[in-house]
């Protein structure tokens, strides 16, 4: 049967009608279940809200506040957020008194079965609660996350482990956070300073662990510099003069001045010497966090290096060694051979007078 | 054989080549969205374990110089300048660019933020017109001014980047309104994967929101046609169109109001090309060819939800001109490296990105202008069969349907950016409307902005501001 062209046309007016109106509907359906998901947890959490503040004042007990939230799935999600909330926000013994809470009323358990078993968002959002929450009881099924498929829960995991300084778990993170170059660099760093905080010493041998990239053993010494682990710098130094990857000893050039050790500055002046422009500007750099006048002649000179940043760093570091850096930048304002090495030498002293104003 | 039947049969030919081309540019276009799908929902389930104070208090992050072209921008710099001084990131430089304002940008930048000239010293190298001074202001230590010779926006980019200080650089319109955490946002896979060169961010429009003190305080609808049209466009645009691509890491477009580039990379590439017209687009795919042709391992990618929020063009005449401009921009940018179309050395860039800008994107609006044309002459002399031509018509318009309202149902299921029902409701008939007449007259500015680029045309348009305020 042949189909007309009126027919046609009703055919296609009548498809793209149903069309919108299907799509219409899809979009009110969406719009009103959230409001109304909203509007039901925006009820639960000013239900909730003043009990907390109130079992912190010890008005209201922890038996009370289980009975409140009840077993419900939904409900637990909407308190675990709220005292996951609290927790980020609250210090001392506020905090301590919530974790309990958070052990009381379930939460804990709650957390670890999403941890189990859920989409791999709501597993990784399990472990930063769990970690939040400080419960230790959760640290075996975190280590088992660990071998999640998914980064994000493999990190979220390796995160929540450190935040519960859970020094025997190094081992496995470290395995598994330095072994992927793809892996978050943020959080992996992050990872590693919170372990380095409780225990650098078992951090300082994946330095020089060869089976692990260059770019993520940097990070292993950029994060015992940041908690100011001297104890490394002797055997940090020795292997930065090895004929190693630039990466890393621009990580122990780093490190130097992050430690701040007056030990380190004629490695410090021995590396403003190096071919690479990036381990010159990170060793002016460091000189100047270590602030010591010896390194005033070799700064001076850097502003002359032929590497714009390697000028600025030198003069922003002699901007800080106080008065001889000054006083020479000062000089060197007025009275350096090089254009280069009188403009960059204005430019710091101009910086700095702005910062010293700030700082007053 | 005479004249009429060849005619006729080059005609019957062109039907089904434009017919195979439709079902190919939809094919994609669908496969895209089913991609970006599924992406935009991972990221926001992804973004749920993320704590982004985390970030700002991190010793890890990379501070950002944010770059502000300004060329007779009297009407918006002040303010534009004022929301990018709040934004929240842990150390960040803003530098606005005069690129030779004939109006008031730099006298009312002078007054407003108390610039004074200031020494500040600069490797050059990349190209640009020459720096007539550089300011600064005291009570805004984070805020430089440059004040240049005219150039154009590249340029003026050009000499920002030489300027700037910090390994990262966020390029901007001049009436780009960032929102405070979106440094945070977009700034965030750089943190987290090294081998990142650049990332772009999702573009709104700002017409019809509650805008003060430049932040947008309340999301809404505005009461121009046009500019609600460009809504449902952008949407589609950057939740479909870029999420898509980047996902395959072929993304070929970071918008000029807002993308975030690593710049030891754009300095080794060359920077930007003065002599281009869509200088955003242009360098985008110049890094894919250099970082490719390099073998280096890179990643472009798209982050949907840090926002930068844009004012539309509400006349015919600014906004038939922004088309034909951004038109042109595509196929010089395409153009200047057809060396990688469907060159397999280039990976997927090369062999499916750059075709479909190419043949789809670039060469779209004459395959679908000359299609209606004959189109209606096929009709006419009863070569398609009138069932046949209704057919195809309702499917491209069914098709347009899917792809603009599924934006939308996508938005919902995400951000929920605007938080009035009647708001979406409007957006979702707008989304019906624009295949009746809007597309079309969009296909025409296309393809005066493909006419001036094959012809070499140079134009940069000026665009009208009409300074961020509260809707009417």
């Amino acid at each position: 049967m042949a189909i007309s062209s009126q027919q046609t046309v009703l055919i296609m007016l009548t498809l793209l009608a149903a069309l919108s109106i299907g799509f219409l509907m899809l979009i009110i359906t969406l719009r009103v279940q959230y409001n109304r998901r909203h509007a039901y947890e925006n009820h639960l959490k000013d239900l909730w809200e003043p009990m907390v503040i109130a079992y912190l004042s010890d008005e209201v007990s922890d038996a009370d506040i289980t009975a409140a939230v009840g077993d419900g799935r939904r409900a637990k999600d909407v308190f675990a957020r709220l005292i996951s909330e609290y927790l980020t926000n609250l210090r001392g013994e506020e905090r301590d008194k919530l974790v309990v809470l958070a052990s009381s009323t379930g939460l804990t358990s709650h957390e670890l079965n999403a941890l189990r078993k859920n989409a791999p968002w709501r597993q990784a959002v399990a472990a930063v609660r769990l970690a939040l929450m400080g419960d230790r009881q959760a640290i075996p099924a975190l280590r088992d996350s660990l071998y999640d498929r998914s980064p994000l829960v493999q990190i979220a995991s390796a995160d929540a482990l450190a935040t519960l300084e859970d020094i025997d778990s190094l081992e496995p993170v470290a395995a598994v956070v330095l072994t992927q170059t793809e892996w978050n660099r943020l959080k992996t760093a992050e990872i590693l300073v919170a372990y380095a905080k409780i225990a650098p010493a078992r951090l300082l041998p994946f330095a020089f662990d060869a089976s692990i990239p260059a770019s993520r053993r940097a990070l292993v010494i950029e994060a015992m510099g940041e908690v100011n682990y001297r104890q490394a710098e002797t055997v940090l130094i020795d292997y930065a003069r090895r004929e190693i990857d630039p990466e890393l000893k621009t990580a122990i050039v780093k490190y130097a001045g992050l430690v701040t050790a007056l030990e380190a500055v004629d490695f410090l002046v021995e590396k403003t010497k190096e071919d690479d422009w990036l381990i010159r500007s990170q060793a002016a750099k460091s000189l100047g966090s270590i602030a010591d006048p010896v390194a005033v002649p070799v700064l001076i000179s850097l502003t002359r290096d032929p590497v714009w940043w390697v000028r600025y760093q030198s003069a922003t570091a002699l901007a800080n060694i106080l008065p001889e850096g000054l006083l020479a930048l000062e000089e060197a304002a007025k009275a350096s051979p090089d254009r280069f090495a009188r403009d960059i030498a204005g430019q710091a002293l101009y910086e700095a007078g702005e910062w010293q104003e700030r700082a007053a | 054989m005479p004249l009429r039947q060849i005619v006729l049969g080059l005609i019957v030919g062109y039907d089904a080549f434009v017919l195979a081309y439709f079902l190919l540019l939809n094919g994609t276009y669908i496969a895209m969205n089913f991609i970006s799908f599924a992406s935009v929902r991972s990221y926001v389930g992804e973004m749920q374990a993320v704590r982004y104070e985390e970030i700002f208090r991190s010793s890890f992050y990379q501070p950002i110089s944010v770059l502000s072209p300004a060329y007779n921008e009297e009407q918006t710099v002040v303010s534009a300048v004022q929301s990018l001084l709040q934004l929240k990131y842990p150390e960040f430089e803003v530098i606005v660019i005069n690129d030779g304002s004939t109006d008031k940008t730099l006298e009312l930048l002078i007054e407003a933020y108390k610039l004074k000239k200031i020494p500040r010293t600069y490797a050059k190298k990349l190209d640009f017109e020459p720096i007539r001074a550089i300011y600064a202001s005291p009570d805004f230590p984070e805020l430089i001014v440059i004040d240049k010779v005219n150039g154009g926006k590249a340029d003026a980019l050009n000499a920002g980047i030489t300027v700037s200080k910090y390994p990262l650089f966020c390029t901007l319109d001049a009436d780009s309104l960032l929102e405070r955490d979106c440094l945070l946002k977009v700034g965030r896979p750089f943190i987290e994967h090294p081998d990142v060169v650049a990332v772009g961010g999702i573009v709104r429009i700002a017409n019809g929101c509650d805008i003060q003190g430049g932040e947008v305080l309340k999301i809404g609808v505005p009461r121009s046609n046009l500019a609600r049209f460009q809504i449902v466009e952008y949407l589609r645009a950057f939740l479909f169109g870029r999420v898509g691509w980047a996902t395959m890491n072929a993304l070929l477009v970071i918008s000029g109001a807002f993308g975030l580039y690593k710049k030891s990379t754009v300095i080794a590439a060359g920077g930007y090309d003065t002599h281009n017209v869509g200088e955003d687009m242009e360098l985008v795919v110049r890094l894919h060819r250099h970082l490719l042709a390099h073998r280096q391992k890179y990643r472009i990618a798209f982050v949907p939800d840090p926002v930068c929020w844009t004012q539309a063009p509400e006349d015919f005449k600014t906004l038939g001109k922004q088309r034909s401009r951004w038109q042109q921009g595509l196929s010089e940018a395409l153009l200047s490296s057809k060396q990688m179309l469907l060159n397999p050395r280039y990976g997927l860039v090369g062999l499916l990105a750059m075709p479909f800008f190419f043949f789809m994107e670039m060469f779209g609006p004459v395959v679908e202008f000359t299609g209606y044309f004959v189109f209606l002459v096929s009709w006419y002399y009863g070569l398609v069969s009138p069932f046949f031509a209704l057919l195809f018509l309702g499917a491209a318009i069914l098709l347009g349907v899917v792809l603009s309202t599924g934006s939308l149902v996508l938005e919902e299921m995400t951000f929920r950016r605007y938080p009035r029902l009647g708001d979406l409701m409007i957006l979702f008939a707008y989304s019906i409307l624009e295949n009746f007449g809007y597309r079309q007259l969009h296909t025409w500015w296309r393809l005066r902005g493909l006419v001036n680029a094959l012809l070499g045309k140079h134009s940069w348009g000026e665009m009208e501001r009409k300074g961020f305020s509260p809707p009417a």
